[in-house]
């Protein structure tokens, strides 16, 4: 089969999952539901090995989308290297995921659901891979953090899962729109979105190519949770734990990373040197966060935050191919660790605090050494995938910054190397807690149950063996004959970093062996509370933006206060429609004035003239009277009879009446005099 | 029969007006059945239309011509108006739009038991306007059109509506007045510049669109003629006519700050005629202001085309929001309308193919939704009476098929791929982005309204939807699911927004060649 | 003096219609004197008036226009004031049919008023001569004070009165006015001041202030600002289809009469005219809004009518003057319309105040459009003339500002055009409370007359037509 057909049937097949599962939620049965899409996903995995047996060289498939004027936009297909790697991967994980799931989400009251949505989310990260322009890629962009949102709100009974999907959500829409933004700029700069045609243009380096990297990398910041975006990854471990394995591990926050790859060649050197800076600090602030987790799956979710600075931090140095690596490895074991947190939560009947776990070496032993193959990885231990690539990342950033003129930027690689040493002590913590103290049992050796036989693929992959045949040459990895890795220098800091990773697992180790509980010193907090950052957000800014109101039912725990929209609101009503209807009370008003001036009765100085001029010891009644009437018996002689009547008249009205004629009369004479 | 169809779709509500306004007593309650039968006659026919349309031509086409009023001027001339009717790639969509909106509104008034033979009389006649206005290319025709829909949505506001029903039809028939007083003003001015071709001897003026859009049948030091210097207060007439085009046209998108009319009409308005006021009614704006304030005055757009951008991009920013801080839902979706309409005003701004072919798309697309979101709120305001959010919690527990909808709406209206929104805001967007005329910055401020759309609905789905169920115990009584109508209409306006959204080509296939067209004719 | 007797003969043969009027006149009164004061004698002069009105309009269609001097200048019978006199003869028609389909038991007296006015108005319309403008505009003046005064009721007395004084104000004035051209060119016919003015080294101020002093009588049959305060009082007290009659006809030979006077004084009006202009529209307009008597409301709705009105003769064009002139036609439509309406809504609710108006159009669904017709055209709305009057008016406003005219023309065609944005909302107070608002409770269950409802909707019809159709009363203009 062709790529394109290959492509197209496995993007169906998870489409039409969806739909199905969607659409007959209350028909199925959950075994069937569980058959039907892990069918469909490996069905897909085969489709993609398919794939990559039938690769040869890149290719782009274009297809007509819309046309407009000139330009057109197509649906395009890009299926290079890349594109397959992450296509497998994908999907291979995936379904790892779900046959975990079918025993994780037993007896779910809405597991239909859960299953549609992983396969949207498989369709919409799998679109998002094989996009060959920037218009697809953020379609399916948007689409997978949809996903992300249904998922981990999945529960939405629980305020904090909502809360949680909600602010997800938000944060990535506050990425999404910069790379909107910088999507905006490249358009206009070089007229077209496609990938393959944007790498030929020769773009020279200036500011505005810069500020579009930078823009463009906000997408990424949303959805790879780089500072300050950051905060809502941990919070999305509110969702189900595989979908944190999946989604919020291995796949879909690496879409960042994904699209940094995808656009390299836009990345300016100043732009290079602000996305690796950021990555740096991400990768610092998150490890020294883990560090002080209690919930099991909060620590794994700030090492993802501080792993995918890591990757950042590479892909800002230009170090495309080893980002990758990192990420393909980083992937496999993050997701293993995943579902280990899952399968121990389940074992825990929900609880996640991992003061109130302990021993688990005994009860579950191969979780455990399912954990140390992973944590290893993740540590950087020898013979583990994580060595090698995050040797890698921590090399090549290094050689970069002793290759650059400003010996400030040996900052960078120091905050990475302070970070990996922080992820070795967090690893053996979280296995010390978790695993390690307890009472004295015989470890129990069981058959391994459906949890554990799905880390299995995952272990393997987690060796050095799977990647390469040196366990300490990431030069030699396989990796490496796909993905081009430089040979790089310096190798002594792989071995200090290693060195100083296992002093820090040894004090992590005889740290928290004993010890449950222990008071928070400031620094403990600050680091629990991942230096407030989440804090100021939804303390500070959340309000400012949108106030905070009691909610109609409940006590109110803050004191209300507004928001830039309630006085935005206000505005609109006060202000805005306000001048439109004092408009329409002033126009009655002027009405009313006008009519009061025309009918003249209430014009006091009208009246005041008329009275100084009628005046002098005869009531203007009186007058009226006369005056009325001669004028009356003059003209007509109608009226002889009707003298009784004439005194009702009001005093004065016709007075003031002729005055006003007058006046306006002679206003008007001297108007045309001054003409 | 098929060269009439423009005409068709014009008169048929009318003559079912005139029905309507006939049946006796007993038969009143059937009127409805009409309605619906020729709202659906109608949309078939603009089917039809879009299908047989012929995407690759310039122009107007299934045109018909008849002269009509002629009056005299004396030794001016004479006035030549005609029945003029036509579409193009641009009027065309609004068309469809018009027939799919006025469908869902027949069928969501069906609940409609007060008077219902002058409730259906009055949605016919506006039927019958807002046919005529997009199919009009005379602008006599399009201004008698356009006027005329004022009245039967004043009675519908002001008869069927909620408490200050009184207060928000008023409001609304003087504010889009004073909108179409400034636009007669141009209109005469226009006429009386323009000589229809052919007649040299004493001046015929015309309202033929095709003629006011040509610079040569200006009549040569008239006060429109394109050389001309004229001035008012400092300013040339001509900038000053486009001003009130561009004040009479945004009074309708409605834009920031002409708006304050909508919220009140919106909210006051029952269901049916919010959806039939926010779906096509507020397109007029957008479609008049294209063909006329841009078509007949390209220059002048041109130099104005950053205050236009402003217009959109603080009409965005400022209607979302106000609908952040909105308690009542549908308050919220009509502020909404306001900031999704701004992304129009920021597409025309452009001046290329993708920020026009993305305004007239973010208007269709608006159509869909924002009939879709004013439906959700009827849904639960035909079970409670009440629309404040905070008397609800939980309802997708308790209501999937309801909370599925407002998730396609909400999410479709905040953008998300895959829904026609996105299209229409991305391509707006694209447009202010690529354009030679605008600062970046426009657009950019812009998509600040895709995150705070984010938070005003989201925020709202949160608060409604999530949670356990629970509902002010006042309003208890019945909130039971969707019924088969409103699943049919809402998931019907769902599915439609999902096809436009992931096969935009549908639509713009038949606007491309007219936006090239048109963009040509103004010198772009 | 042959010569002369010949003239004069030859000039009355060419009076076809005022003689006739004439002799209708004379019957009336004789019918009146022997005729034994009941109602059946009053249904025969009403029949007799009416036939006499109709036969004059006939007569009038037939008549050969030509634009020949009559009896020394003193009038001139021109197409304008043909159509200005069958203007005039519709109305009176209109408003004998109102009296009759109301059940107006009228004295026989009032219809020899009514049609004194349609006679000393088609003498009005031919004046060409200050001394003929005079008698025939006192003539109509009397009859008019006569109309309203003659129930001898304390508040219709009182409008009388208050309309004497203004009238004869405005009467003083306008002889002032027209002393003073008298003075300055030494000529009484139009044709003669023309002449002296243009061919004389005369002081501009000095004519311009004499015209404006003389405009001071047409003015006030216009109901124009600044003389025009009289009218809502008169318009509240006078029963209705007499003030139906005095806020249609005189407004005709007004218009007329203004007209000669600006086009006999060759200076640039512009301005003075734009202020007279505005100033109604602004008075009627914002005085209007805050009414709560439809009645009443009509009368300050008739001053800014007026403003509108005179917009066709800025600038002095025929174009702009057919204007007027269509407005005019309109205008008795919508206008009779109206008042019928008001009428028919009196007999229903007792009242003229807008609040007990309130849910009548939910009984007479059809009524109730047919009344919103007319507000529509009222305030310019299409599909009514009452658009198409002001679109032509505002037509020759923006020709004359684009011919190189002052640039106050665009004030007036801005401001005048809000206004109509504004007028809305007093006129469509009448549907607001038929439409909207609920009936009271206790609502007495009369039906409506057939035929009032018949005369009404021929009405309406003719508001509406007018809008698809303008040629027909375009094809009678000059």
């Amino acid at each position: 089969m062709q790529a394109a057909q290959l492509i197209f049937s496995n993007l169906t097949a998870y489409l039409l999952g969806f739909a199905l599962l969607i659409l007959f939620r209350n028909k199925l049965s959950e075994t069937l539901t569980n058959l039907l899409s892990i069918f469909i996903n490996l069905a897909g995995l085969i489709l993609s090995i398919l794939l990559i047996l039938g690769f040869q060289n890149d290719q782009v498939l274009r297809f007509d989308w819309v046309k407009m004027g000139q330009s057109s936009f197509e649906v395009s297909l890009l299926v290079n290297r890349l594109t397959i790697l992450m296509f497998t991967l994908v999907q291979f994980i995936a379904l790892l995921v779900q046959v975990f799931s079918t025993k994780y989400m037993k007896g779910e009251l809405r597991f239909s659901n859960y299953f549609s949505y992983l396969n949207l989310f498989v369709f919409s990260m799998l679109g998002l891979v094989v996009s060959g322009n920037l218009l697809f890629l953020f379609v399916f962009w948007e689409l997978v953090g949809f996903c992300s949102y249904l998922l981990i709100g999945f529960w939405f009974e629980k305020k904090s899962a909502t809360d949680a999907s909600l602010k997800a959500f938000l944060m990535n829409r506050i990425g999404d729109a910069g790379f909107l933004i910088g999507i905006g700029l490249v358009y206009f700069q070089f007229q077209t979105l496609d990938l393959t045609e944007l790498s030929a243009l020769n773009a020279t380096n200036n500011s505005l190519l810069t500020i579009t990297a930078l823009t463009l990398f906000c997408g990424c910041m949303g959805k790879s949770a780089q500072f300050p975006l950051q905060v809502w990854l941990p919070d999305a471990m509110e969702g189900p734990t595989p979908v944190s394995a999946l989604i919020h591990a291995a796949t879909m926050v690496a879409a960042g990373i994904f699209l940094l790859a995808r656009i390299d060649f836009i990345i300016t050197p100043d732009a290079g040197i602000v996305i690796a800076t950021i990555g740096a600090v991400t990768s610092v602030l998150a490890a020294y966060s883990a560090i002080f987790q209690f919930d099991i799956k909060k620590v794994l979710a700030y090492s993802t935050v501080s792993q995918l600075g890591l990757l950042v931090m590479a892909m800002g140095v230009g170090a495309t191919n080893v980002a990758i690596f990192h990420l393909f490895t980083h992937a496999f074991f993050k997701a293993g660790l995943f579902l280990i947190a899952g399968a121990v939560i389940h074992h825990f009947h929900h609880k996640q605090d991992m003061r109130e776990m302990g021993g688990l070496l005994k009860s579950k032993p191969w979780l455990a050494v399912a954990y140390i193959i992973f944590g290893a990885a993740l540590a950087g231990l020898p013979l583990s995938s994580g060595f090698l690539s995050k040797d890698a990342v921590i090399l090549s950033v290094y050689n970069w910054a002793a290759g650059q003129s400003n010996p400030l930027l040996m900052l960078i690689p120091l905050m990475g190397i302070v970070a990996s040493v922080m992820t070795a002590f967090y690893v053996a913590r979280q296995f010390t807690m978790v695993f390690l103290r307890g009472d004295d049992q015989k470890i129990q050796w069981k058959l391994p149950d459906l949890f554990e036989l799905t880390l299995i693929p995952l272990l393997l992959a987690s060796f050095w063996f799977m990647h390469s045949a040196n366990p300490l040459s990431f030069e030699d990895s396989y990796f490496s004959s796909w993905f081009a890795i430089e040979h790089q220098q310096n190798h002594w800091v792989a071995y200090t970093l290693l060195a100083f990773a296992v002093l820090a697992m040894l004090l992590a180790y005889l740290r928290f062996k004993k010890e449950k509980t222990f008071p928070l010193s400031l620094w403990q907090k600050i680091g629990l509370e991942h230096f407030g950052i989440d804090h100021f957000y939804v303390k500070k800014v959340a309000p400012a933006l949108v106030g905070n109101h009691c909610p109609a039912d409940e006590l109110c725990l803050e004191p209300e206060s507004k928001g830039i929209a309630d006085v935005v609101s206000s505005f609109d009503t006060k202000a805005l429609d306000g001048i439109v209807n004092e408009i329409g009370v002033s126009q009655k008003n002027l009405s009313k004035g006008l009519h009061n001036f025309d009918n003249g009765i209430v014009d006091g100085s009208v009246n005041l003239l008329i009275k100084g001029v009628i005046g002098l010891g005869k009531t203007g009644s009186f007058m009226d009277t006369k005056l009325v009437d001669g004028l009356i018996k003059f003209i007509s002689g109608l009226v002889e009879q009707t003298g009784k009547q004439l005194r009702k008249i009001q005093s004065g009205q016709i007075q003031s009446y002729l005055m006003v004629l007058i006046i306006i009369f002679v206003a008007l004479l001297i108007f045309l005099a001054s003409l | 029969m098929t060269d009439y169809l423009l005409s068709i779709l014009i008169f048929l509500p009318l003559l079912a007006g005139f029905i309507v306004v006939l049946l006796p007593k007993s038969l009143e309650p059937k009127s409805k059945f009409i309605a619906l039968a020729v709202s659906i006659i109608n949309l078939l026919i603009s089917i039809y239309l879009f299908r047989a349309f012929d995407g690759s031509a310039t122009g107007y086409q299934f045109m018909e011509q008849k002269p009509w009023i002629n009056l005299d001027l004396g030794n001016f001339g004479t006035f030549s108006i005609q029945y003029l009717l036509g579409v193009d790639g641009i009027s065309l969509p609004m068309v469809l739009l018009a027939g799919i909106v006025m469908l869902a509104g027949a069928v969501s008034s069906m609940s409609i038991d007060r008077r219902p033979k002058a409730f259906y009389t009055f949605f016919l006649l506006l039927t019958s306007s807002i046919f005529g206005c997009f199919v009009s290319l005379d602008f006599f025709l399009f201004f008698l059109f356009f006027e005329f829909m004022l009245l039967p949505m004043y009675f519908l506001i002001g008869i069927w509506g909620g408490e200050r029903r009184e207060y928000a039809a008023m409001k609304f028939i003087i504010y889009t007045l004073v909108g179409s007083v400034f636009i007669l003003v141009v209109m005469l001015a226009m006429g009386l510049s323009v000589n229809a071709p052919m007649n040299s001897e004493t001046p015929t003026f015309t309202f033929d669109f095709r003629h006011l859009a040509d610079a040569k049948n200006y009549i040569s030091g008239s006060v429109l003629d394109q050389s001309s210097s004229i001035e008012w207060l400092g300013w040339p007439v001509r900038s000053i006519l486009f001003i009130l085009l561009l004040v009479g046209f945004g009074i309708k998108l409605p834009a920031v700050p002409f708006h304050t009319w909508l919220p009140d009409a919106h909210v006051e308005a029952p269901t049916s005629i919010s959806v039939v006021l926010a779906g096509i009614l507020l397109k007029v704006g957008g479609y008049g202001f294209l063909r006329i304030g841009i078509g007949f005055f390209p220059e002048e757009a041109l130099n104005f085309a950053p205050w236009i951008a402003g217009l959109g991009v603080v009409s965005i920013i400022y209607g979302a929001f106000n609908a952040i801080a909105q308690d009542d839902l549908k308050k919220l979706i009509a502020y909404s309308s306001v900031s999704h309409m701004g992304f129009v005003f920021l597409g025309f701004a452009a001046f290329n193919n993708e920020g026009f072919n993305g305004a007239i798309y973010q208007m269709f697309s608006h159509g869909l939704l924002s009939s879709m979101l004013f439906l959700v709120v009827g849904v639960i305001y035909d079970r409670t009476h009440n629309r404040l959010i905070q008397n609800y919690r939980g309802l997708a527990g308790k209501m999937p098929l309801y909370t599925g909808a407002v998730i396609i709406a909400f999410f479709g209206s905040l953008g998300l791929p895959g829904i026609s929104g996105f299209i229409g805001e991305f391509f707006s967007l694209l447009g202010g982005f690529s354009s030679p005329h605008l600062s970046k910055w426009f657009p950019s401020i812009a998509v600040l309204g895709i995150v705070l759309s984010a938070v005003y609905l989201l925020w709202a789905l949160q608060r409604m939807f999530f949670g356990n169920f629970w509902v002010n115990r006042d309003l208890k009584d019945q909130m039971h699911d969707l019924n088969i109508k409103e699943s049919i209409l809402l998931y019907g306006l769902g599915a439609l927004a999902i096809l436009y959204g992931v096969w935009p080509a549908l639509l713009l296939d038949v606007t491309n060649k007219s936006v090239e067209f048109f963009l040509q004719s103004i010198g772009q | 003096m042959q010569q002369q007797l010949s003239h004069i003969l030859e000039s009355g043969s060419k009076l076809s219609v005022e003689l006739l009027l004439f002799a209708g006149l004379i019957s009336l009164i004789l019918l009146i004197s022997f005729l034994k004061k009941n109602e059946k004698a009053r249904n025969v002069i009403w029949l007799v008036s009416l036939i006499v009105t109709v036969v004059s309009f006939f007569a009038l269609t037939q008549t050969f226009v030509s634009d020949a001097l009559l009896f020394n200048g003193l009038i001139q019978n021109s197409s304008f004031s043909h159509f200005g006199k069958s203007l005039v003869l519709i109305s009176t028609a209109i408003i004998l049919l109102h009296i009759k389909v109301m059940k107006y038991d009228l004295e026989g007296e009032y219809y020899v008023l009514i049609l004194g006015i349609a006679f000393s108005l088609s003498f009005l319309l031919m004046s060409s001569h200050l001394l003929s403008m005079f008698v025939a505009m006192e003539a109509v003046s009397l009859s008019s004070y006569m109309l309203v005064a003659f129930r001898q009721k304390a508040h219709n007395l009182e409008a009388g009165i208050k309309y004497l004084i203004f009238g004869a104000t405005s009467t003083a004035l306008m002889l002032y006015g027209a002393s003073f051209l008298y003075g300055i060119t030494g000529s009484l016919s139009f044709a003669g001041i023309q002449q002296g003015l243009t061919s004389g080294t005369s002081d501009g101020n000095m004519v311009q202030i004499a015209l404006l002093m003389t405009l001071a009588g047409p003015l006030f049959k216009l109901s124009a600002a600044p003389f025009h305060i009289w009218a809502p009082d008169v318009y509240e007290a006078t029963p209705t289809p007499l003030i139906s009659y005095l806020a249609i006809a005189p407004k005709i030979g007004g218009l007329y009469i203004a007209f000669r006077l600006l086009e006999t004084v060759p200076y640039d009006h512009t301005i003075i005219l734009s202020i007279i202009i505005l100033l109604s529209i602004l008075i009627g307009n914002f005085s209007a809004l805050t009414q709560k008597n439809a009645k009443r409301m009509m009368g300050y709705s008739g001053i800014a009518q007026s403003g509108f009105l005179l917009v066709g003769l800025l600038g002095l064009e025929i174009t702009g003057l057919r204007a007027s002139g269509f407005y005019m036609a309109v205008y008795i439509f919508m206008t009779s319309g109206a008042f019928l309406l008001l009428d028919m809504v009196e007999k229903q609710t007792k009242s003229f105040q807008f609040s007990d108006m309130s849910g009548l159009s939910q009984k007479f669904v059809f009524f109730g459009i047919i009344g919103l017709i007319f507000m529509v055209g009222l305030t310019g709305l299409p599909p009514t003339a009452g658009f198409t009057a002001k679109f032509l008016v505002f037509t020759n406003v923006w020709e004359q500002y684009s011919g190189g005219g002052h640039k106050i023309l665009l004030w007036v065609l801005l401001f005048g055009l809000i206004n109509t944005a504004i007028s809305i909302y007093y006129y469509f107070k009448i549907p607001y409370f038929m439409f909207l608002k609920t009936p009271p409770e206790n609502k007495s269950e009369n039906s409506l007359n057939m035929t009032q409802l018949s005369l009404l909707t021929i009405l309406a019809f003719a508001v509406l037509a007018l809008f698809f159709a303008p040629q027909w009363v375009q094809n009678q203009l000059f």
